[in-house]
Formats: structure tokens, sequence, C-alpha cells
């Protein structure tokens, strides 16, 4: 999708020394040699760049939860959603070390395998619901994350997770980004 | 690496490396219970999981469901029925005898979600007298696969180590403690023999300094009371000598009175000597 909205692509090089030392976290964070497009689209605001990488490292990249859950559910919902950078980006990150050892069962591809244990099945659903109708979210919902064994810090850092995504998706679609190249480089 | 299992290691691996992670941040039994009861589920699904560790008649045992977990403490009694059997044949089993699954069961306190139908079991002896038993009750949503069985392994052999460095801490602690107070019990009565050592040396160096007066004391009285055994014992001797020129008459009816008078004179000293170093002793002593 391309947006009319003026979002620009400031590469590393042109960025301002601010938004260097912002791109240079997100590198070391995510372990990833370049910029994501998704930040670099962000990079003529620095003040915005850094308050919406504070939310994505925060809730993403912490905390107790296994990254796998969380990438699975952004890669779900994005899916769904019909965002394509973030669904083909979270893909990547969620079956990479898949495609690693050689092998083509792909998680994304194979989301209600029963080999996924069900805590994992059960959050991807849960707030999957809670991302794409969070108005229909009720108790049985949170007691589904309990008898799945999550607890009560581990059920606000899943649900976390929704507002991340919306958020993830927003910035995308409306800025027009393409997948980076680089990103495709590493699932081929 | 099959299929099914590289799937699976890509699932859990990050999983079982947290697990790792926080089950080497334990310290006690309690916390080993927590990063159990925070991480298996992202590892294998399980109605019940029991990790029953043992050495030399001592058992740990854990307890976990989704959602909650227990741990405790004590003999072989703590075992479950399935657990004893584990325990005798060391084989390996998959049981799906529902009696036995009931059986086993009676113990618990724990709520499962669903009735388990199978438990797989298996009972990991690390030496002689050490071990652990291990069984995984399953069923309904909750099916442990064999693809979980290489995970379950690997995160056994963490947990086994981690309980074993626990109790040898314990052990190390308690032992320390003992040594802690015999040592407290040694500086104690090494206290008590400082304190008589230096009572002695009090008492010795008052008899010291008490001897050492009598002595200044006698050698004083001996020199004070020298010249009256000396006049005397002179008159004595002048006596003696002067024998010599006499004839026998004159010794008997002059110079033996004189003699006798002399020596009444010699023993009276003698007696105001001994009378005067008496009082002096007693008054000194």
């Amino acid at each position: 999708m391309q947006s009319n909205y003026p979002f620009t692509i400031v590469p590393y090089e042109e960025a301002t020394p601010e938004v260097k030392l912002i791109y240079d976290d997100t590198k070391r964070a995510l372990g990833l040699p370049f910029v994501l497009n998704w930040f670099a689209c962000q990079g003529s605001n620095p003040l915005l760049l850094q308050g919406n990488w504070t939310k994505l490292r925060t809730t993403l990249v912490e905390g107790s939860v296994p990254n796998l859950i969380k990438q699975l559910i952004i890669y779900n919902v994005s899916a769904q959603r019909g965002c394509q950078y973030c669904a083909k980006a979270h893909a990547v990150f969620a079956n990479a070390m898949g495609k690693s050892l050689g092998d083509n069962f792909v998680v994304t591809e194979n989301l209600d395998s029963d080999l996924i244990p069900v805590s994992y099945r059960t959050a991807v659903k849960v707030v999957t619901k809670a991302a794409l109708q969070s108005a229909s979210v009720t108790a049985t919902d949170f007691e589904q994350l309990a008898d799945a064994g999550f607890d009560q810090g581990e059920i606000q850092e899943l649900m976390a997770q929704a507002d991340l995504v919306n958020m993830l998706n927003t910035i995308a679609d409306i800025s027009g980004i393409k997948i980076d190249n680089a990103l495709l480089e590493i699932d081929s | 690496m099959s299929t099914v299992l590289a799937f699976k290691y890509r699932l859990i691996y990050e999983s079982l490396s947290r697990f790792s992670s926080a089950l080497s941040r334990s310290t006690t039994l309690d916390q080993v219970r927590q990063c159990l009861q925070g991480q298996i589920k992202y590892l294998f699904d399980y109605q019940l999981v029991r990790f029953s560790f043992y050495q030399q008649g001592y058992y740990v045992t854990f307890s976990l469901v989704p959602t909650g977990s227990n741990v405790v403490c004590g003999s072989a009694g703590l075992l479950w029925k399935h657990e004893q059997i584990l325990s005798e044949s060391h084989v390996p089993a998959i049981l799906d005898d529902a009696a036995l699954i009931a059986d086993s069961l009676q113990p618990s306190q724990l709520r499962l979600p669903e009735k388990p139908t199978q438990i797989w079991g298996w009972h990991v002896a690390f030496s002689a007298d050490s071990g652990l038993i291990v069984s995984v009750f399953s069923g309904g949503d909750r099916q442990f696969q064999p693809a979980d069985v290489p995970i379950l392994r690997i995160a056994v052999e963490n947990l086994y180590a981690k309980i074993l460095s626990i109790k040898l801490i314990e052990e190390l602690g308690s032992k320390q403690q003992e040594l802690q107070l015999a040592l407290s019990n040694l500086q104690e009565k090494n206290d008590v023999i400082a304190q008589l050592v230096a009572t002695q040396e009090a008492v010795i160096q008052y008899r010291t300094q008490e001897l050492e007066h009598k002595n200044t004391r006698l050698l004083e009285v001996s020199r004070q009371h020298a010249h009256t055994i000396r006049e005397p014992l002179s008159r004595i001797l002048s006596l003696a000598y002067l024998m010599e020129t006499f004839s026998a008459e004159e010794i008997m009816e002059e110079m033996m009175p004189m003699l006798v008078v002399t020596s009444h004179d010699l023993d009276k000293a003698l007696q105001q000597i001994i009378s005067s170093i008496d009082a002096d002793l007693t008054t000194a002593g």
C-alpha cells in the first residue's frame, strides 16, 4: 500500500546524530546489521521515533514471555489484518531458526500444529482477538490464558502485544513502506 | 535430525535457554519451583508433571499443573504409586492403566485441567543412590508427545544438577554453622582457660612476692640479732681458750660456773631470736 502521508525514509548515512543513536540501539537490540524501514520511515521525527522504539523494545524485545510467542502474535494479527510489511517481517523473525535448520516446517504456516504447546496457541489466539476485536474481549479470554499457565504479569505482557501490533500495523500501512531487502535475504 | 524434532527445537530453543537461565539463578527449592511453574509450559504440554529427586533416602518432589505447583521434602513415602513402580524397575514407561493413574493422583492436591489418560515416566539414575523420577500426566488438549522427550531430558539434567547444587550448598551451610558453633564453644573454653591461667599467675605472683618479703625479713632479723648471739658466744670461746692455762681445780671452781652462766645467756639469746622470727613470720603471713 502506498501512502499519501509524507513519510520519508531517512537512511542511516543521512540521519542526524540523535537519530543515528536510536538507529544503533534498534540494531543492537534486534541483532540486525541494518535499520528496518519501519524505523527509517520515522527518522525525520526523533521524538516520535524514540517514543515508538521505546514502546517496541519494552513490549516486544524485553519481558518474560518468549519472543517467539510475541513474534507469532504480531505475525498472526498482521496477516489477518492484511498488513503486508509486518506480516512478512515478523514471519521472517519467527521462522528464522527453522530456516537455518534446513527444514520446510515453518512455524507461521503451522500455527495449529499440536507440536506447538497449548500455551503458545492460546496466547496467539486470545491476543489476536484482543488486537482485532478488543471490545469483544471478556473474562473468559483471560481465564483461558490463566488456564494455559500464564500468570498476571505474563498476561499483561501478552496483552501489550495487542496494542503494539496495532501501532506497528498502522505506521507500516500509512507510511507505505516496503519490506526490507535485507530481511528478504535472510528469508531466502 | 527429523523434521518434527527440528521444528520442536525451533519452537522451544529460546524457551529452553530461558529455562536454563532462570534455573541457574534459582538458589532455593522454592525458587526452582517458581522457575518450573513459569517455564515448563513453554517447553511441552502436560496435565501434571512430577519431578522427584532422591539422594541417600532424602526426597524432594515438585508437582506442577498449569495453574499451580508445590515442592515437598521428606522420605520415600512422598513417592506416588507409579513412581514407586518406576523407582524399582528403572524402565521408562508409558502407563495408561486408568486405575493406576487414579491411584497415583490420590495424594495430589493440585487441580488438573482435564482427566489424564497416560503417564509418561522415567527413572533417571545419576549415581547409585541419587537420581530423578520424572513423570508427565498427559491427556485431553495437553498431550505429551515423543518429540517432547529430548526436550524433557535436557530439562531433567539441568534440574537434577540444580537441586544437587542447592542441596550441597545447604549441607555446606549446615556444616559451616556446626563449625561456627564448635568454634564458638572452643572460644568460650579458651576464655575460661585463659581466665584460670591469669588467676594462677596472679596467685603465683602474690605467693612469690610473699616469699620474697619473708626472705628479706629473715635476713633483716638475722642481721639484727647477730650481735645478741655473738656476745655470749665470744665469752664461751674466750673461756675455752683460757682453760688450757688453768688447772683442773681452777676450771671446776672458777670457770665452770662462768661457762654455765654464759651458756644460759646464749640459750636465752637464741630463744629471743626464735621468738622474734616466729612473731615476724606470723605477722607477715
